[in-house]
């Protein structure tokens, strides 16, 4: 295992379980060893995506193949002191986000801390496919305002949190499987696949079907400006 | 359902039993379904175990009253005569304030697992389908999807991929940046 501070972390990605499991189902872990990065994980993700499914005779066969990606070095596991008391501290900010009556809703999960806490301490780009923890993280004002619509609930969020969150997190930037295959097919990387432009957009349908959060409006956008 | 008028007491989980054993005697599938909804919704804003299983329970009888080969299998009378007596057993549990997670996951679950396994026509049981259904139904609430996994004991790689299937992320306040600004990143490190 490594630690945060022993590579450099200019090309460094921080990968969340959920991205991990878009790719990987739909066999495109491939891109992480043709992309020239630093792919990261907390120990709390490969115990989610490898140690565990591992054990489960539903799962092992997913898992064997994110366990080749971190036995290969191309996931390469982290754990850091640092990192796992910024996430315990984020986890607890994220949780006091949001009020109803005074009362805390618990929107997260230490297991999405973890890979972020690591981000922040690395000063790396995360890798996310995960809605409400990048609601977090961007806009909590919205994630405010998407309970809100789909509980038919008031809620208040509380600012100073919000602020302290903010300064904490220091502008971490999110991207997400769909970015990475995007940035795959600028480089030319996904003609090996054949189907010329349309590999594009089945790709980020196939990401999306996965999990990914990812609008069917931003993979049009996605479309528009990568196909001209 | 109004959520303002949930009230996380004994007096609502005794209701949420209540409907159940009426629902499945009389074979109401709608009531079963929404009983389960409602319950794992209340879970959303305060974390309740018993909340958590009442709704996977619900969930599974009602799949399991929509299949007549369940119901018309040997077993369907005692089956239907336990679960009975497991939820008079709940009700009184519930009114004298105990708890109830023994009765709920070793007694009802036990029985709809043993059900399940004698008829179905899948590997995939209906408990393991209740907890990824309850799991995506969390998940589209507004909690993480680690989170609602978490509460309902499902799979996360299933969850997922569930959640892909719907439209729950094209719902509004769920776009937070452009794709060009994200691509932007992407850039900014690999070049």
């Amino acid at each position: 295992m490594s630690k945060a501070r022993d590579y450099d972390h200019g090309r460094t990605i921080v990968c969340d379980a959920s991205a991990l499991i878009s790719l990987s189902e739909n066999c495109l872990l491939w891109l992480l060893y043709d992309l020239d990065a630093d792919f990261v994980i907390p120990k709390s993700v490969k115990e989610e995506i490898v140690d565990r499914p591992l054990a489960s005779e539903r799962f092992e066969f997913k898992a064997m193949r994110l366990a080749k990606a971190v036995d290969d070095g191309v996931l390469r596991v982290v754990e850091d002191r640092r990192a796992w008391s910024l996430a315990r501290k984020l986890e607890r900010s994220a949780n006091r986000l949001l009020k109803k009556r005074r009362k805390p809703v618990t929107v997260m999960h230490v297991g999405e801390a973890d890979a972020l806490g690591l981000a922040m301490q690395m000063k790396a780009i995360y890798l996310l496919d995960e809605r409400t923890t990048r609601l977090v993280v961007e806009d909590p004002d919205s994630l405010k305002r998407y309970i809100e619509a789909r509980m038919h609930i008031d809620l208040d969020l509380d600012k100073r949190v919000a602020k302290d969150l903010r300064e904490d997190m220091n502008g971490v930037r999110i991207i997400r499987s769909a970015e990475l295959l995007a940035y795959a097919y600028e480089k030319g990387l996904l003609e090996r696949l054949g189907f010329n432009g349309r590999v594009l957009h089945a790709g980020l349908f196939a990401l999306k079907f996965a999990g990914c959060a990812i609008t069917d409006d931003e993979i049009r956008d996605y479309l528009r400006i990568m196909q001209k | 359902m109004a959520y303002e008028n949930v009230v996380l007491s004994r007096e609502a989980k005794k209701g949420f039993v209540e409907r159940m054993k009426k629902a499945f005697v009389e074979d109401d599938i709608v009531g079963l379904k929404e009983i389960s909804n409602e319950a794992i919704e209340s879970v959303a804003l305060v974390e309740d175990k018993d909340l958590v299983d009442i709704s996977l329970i619900a969930y599974s009888l009602y799949k399991l009253i929509s299949k007549p080969h369940y119901t018309e299998g040997r077993s369907w009378a005692m089956f239907v005569d336990d679960v009975l007596d497991d939820l008079d057993e709940v009700h009184a549990l519930v009114r004298a304030g105990k708890d109830l997670h023994g009765i709920l996951e070793e007694d009802i679950m036990r029985d709809i697992a043993i059900m399940d396994e004698s008829y179905s026509n899948y590997l995939k049981d209906v408990l393991y389908k209740a907890r990824i259904k309850q799991a995506s139904r969390l998940y589209a609430l507004g909690l993480s999807l680690n989170r609602a996994v978490a509460l309902t004991g499902a799979d996360k790689f299933k969850v997922a991929a569930y959640v892909g299937t719907t439209r729950i992320h094209d719902r509004p306040f769920t776009q937070t940046k452009s794709v060009k600004e994200r691509l932007g990143y992407v850039r900014e490190v690999l070049g």
